[in-house]
């Protein structure tokens, strides 16, 4: 009886033994654990003890890597905000705020790259408001050729990206955070051409988003 | 005649009054509901032009939540927020409620709508405030959900077939064990019955050696088989530690670039927008999700968990439209990872290079969770160094090397390799 159970073992230990193998085999050629990224190979070489952007930090109590500048220090190539976010900073930057880049066709057309990046999912093309997320948005923003936001000066609208809409109130929040100064002034030049747009004469207004359009810097549309 | 005339008369008096009371009934009732407005104009026009800054709920957007308004405002509330929307800057220098009110919520002085929206717009408003539609959100739920669970399904079809592989090859192993059995005691058997002694109780094992001493090609080819097997699977195994496409971990909070980059359509580089400007393309801060997660609060259940990770970690607080709470930093599971010894730039390959996102990042507009797409080996980056053709024309970047390599090499594509794209310097120092 013994021997027989023995002769049992004997028989069942290998076919264990091949299943394991087998299915050790396969599971490291397909990963299952998506968690997981793999085998690593000398890690220290992939994983340096300099902390990479967007880690965790233990250093600091909130665990970020990403820290602020400190405070009252302005970062290399950036200016301090020039008008700050009260209704008397916004009345001020209404009247005094100028945009430095002149409208011309070419500061235009790197306005509409810039507009295609980072309004139109809201504003929609031509900034009517009709953009996809606009949809989704308890209310649509209202169209730029709409009599508020056509009254709204280049120094109102720059403040507009650096706090967002109505004092960073409405739905609307700063940019300041993913368009450089740079960036806003030449944005702001097509979104002038965006505010005119079938104001006087319509036919007149789709012939300058056609210009701008058409406008690369390199072929000119003389 | 008399009586009758007087009879005559008094049912006349009666039938007045009935009509007397009921047309100043129905002028009560008018003067109930308000306004004489169509609150289902009215909800297109708050939507238009109200829904951004006021919900018909109770949260607070910019303005407070409208919900119940209507007896909340001075009575008769009908005049009143008519003077009020029409222009509200009027009514704050007298009233008295309404100077609370814009105390109470900020100070942010609300759109004068004197000469956008007429009388009868403005009364349709009031009757779409007064009589508020029930929330209807549920429609597209459905629809979202099916799509991420048919997604789900695909995922890992290729481990079934190993799965089912496995399965027929110990069936296989158990019926050659099984036949075997049956084979000996029915030798057995027949031995038996011819009168010849049983043959020997062998082992598998010796079965085995048994088997391998007769059939020696057999065995030479078998070896030579799973020798080869061996050497195929482990080549892969060992080209593939540390190269992880397809790596795609969970994250925190399941945010979807398919939602995101492909039903809304959002350029990649609204979130990322690092790429254009320096080495990394980042992992968005919270500012920027709550640039559209301040009013979009999600259409189903299963949406509206994920948006709440967001007001939790930002420290929103949706109720009273203000960031009141303690922030939480998302702690993200990096999927593209270079060592630190291969430095790559984004703007060098999105600003001068001109390549799609998806070049390198695959369709990540499809993808409801994020997975890595290139393998990111060396040999990738070269290849793609070899072959791409730069984009030299109206590109600022090049236009002096440009002139120079179209001297030196003429008619022919210039690539990256050209221009000492496969120096060991130019990524590793």
């Amino acid at each position: 009886m013994k021997n027989k159970m023995q002769k049992m073992l004997m028989k069942i230990i290998p076919m264990l033994g091949a299943g394991v193998y087998f299915s050790l085999l396969f599971s490291s050629c397909t990963r299952n654990n998506p968690d997981s990224s793999g085998v690593e190979y000398m890690p220290d070489m992939y994983r340096s003890p300099s902390y990479e952007d967007n880690s965790v930090n233990g250093f600091y109590a909130d665990s970020m890597t990403d820290r602020r500048p400190v405070t009252g220090t302005v970062p290399v190539g950036f200016w301090p905000d020039p008008f700050p976010n009260t209704p008397d900073g916004w009345a001020d930057a209404k009247q005094y705020l100028k945009d430095p880049y002149p409208a011309s066709p070419e500061v235009q057309a790197d306005g509409k790259a810039i507009f295609e990046i980072y309004c139109i999912h809201c504003h929609g093309k031509e900034g009517k408001g009709d953009g996809p997320v606009a949809q989704k948005l308890p209310g649509p923003p209202p169209p730029y050729s709409s009599p508020q936001i056509r009254a709204y000066s280049e120094g109102e609208i720059y403040q507009v990206l650096e706090y967002g809409g109505a004092y960073g109130n409405n739905l609307m929040g700063s940019h300041a955070s993913q368009l450089t100064v740079d960036e806003r002034w030449k944005l702001i030049r097509y979104i002038q051409v965006l505010q005119n747009l079938g104001q006087s004469d319509s036919t007149k207004a789709t012939t300058a988003t056609d210009t701008v359009k058409n406008t690369v810097p390199s072929t000119p549309n003389s | 005649m008399n009586n009758s005339c007087k009879k005559l008369s008094g049912l006349f008096v009666a039938l007045f009054t009935i009509a007397l009371t009921l047309i100043s009934a129905d002028i009560t009732h008018a003067a109930g509901a308000g306004t004489a407005g169509n609150p289902d104009a009215g909800g297109k026009i708050f939507k238009q032009y109200c829904a951004v800054c006021h919900s018909t709920g109770t949260n607070k957007i910019v303005g407070p939540g409208l919900e119940g308004v209507t007896t909340r405002v001075p009575q008769p509330y009908a005049e009143w927020m008519h003077k009020w929307i029409k222009n509200n800057a009027a009514v704050l220098k007298t009233d008295a409620y309404a100077q609370k009110i814009f105390a109470d919520n900020g100070k942010v002085s609300m759109t004068v709508f004197d000469g956008t929206l007429t009388d009868a717009q403005i009364d349709d408003v009031i009757a779409f405030l007064a009589n508020p539609p029930k929330e209807e959100s549920t429609a597209s739920a459905g629809a979202n959900t099916g799509g991420a669970a048919a997604a789900a399904g695909t995922e890992d079809e290729g481990s079934h077939i190993t799965m089912v592989l496995l399965i027929v090859v110990l069936a296989l192993l158990i019926l050659t064990l099984v036949l075997r059995s049956v084979r000996k005691s029915l030798q057995g058997a027949v031995n038996k019955m011819k009168g010849i002694a049983p043959p020997a109780d062998r082992t598998l094992w010796q079965d085995t050696k048994y088997w391998v001493r007769t059939h020696k090609l057999a065995t030479a080819c078998i070896n030579l088989f799973l020798v080869a097997i061996f050497l195929v699977y482990g080549w892969e195994y060992l080209w593939g530690i540390d190269v992880t496409p397809g790596y795609h971990p969970s994250q925190p909070i399941n945010f979807s670039h398919q939602v995101h980059a492909g039903t809304n359509s959002i350029a990649c580089i609204y979130c990322h927008s690092g790429a254009e400007k320096g080495k990394v393309a980042g992992i968005p801060t919270l500012n920027v999700c709550m640039n559209c997660h301040k009013g979009i609060q999600g259409s189903n259940p299963e949406y509206k968990k994920e948006i709440e990770k967001i007001y939790y970690a930002a420290g929103w607080d949706p109720a009273k439209g203000a960031y009141s709470n303690p922030s939480h930093p998302v702690i993200w599971n990096r999927v593209h990872s270079l060592p630190d010894f291969a430095y790559f730039n984004h703007s060098q390959h999105v600003v001068v290079g001109k390549l799609q996102c998806q070049k390198c990042h695959g369709p990540v507009e499809t993808y409801t969770t994020d997975q890595q797409f290139a393998p990111l080996t060396m040999g990738w980056c070269v290849n793609c160094h070899r072959e791409t053709p730069v984009h030299m024309d109206s590109n600022g970047y090049y236009t002096k090397i440009h002139q120079a390599l179209m001297a030196k090499y003429p008619g022919k594509t210039i690539t990256e390799a050209d221009m000492g794209g496969l120096e060991c310097g130019k990524c590793h120092y």
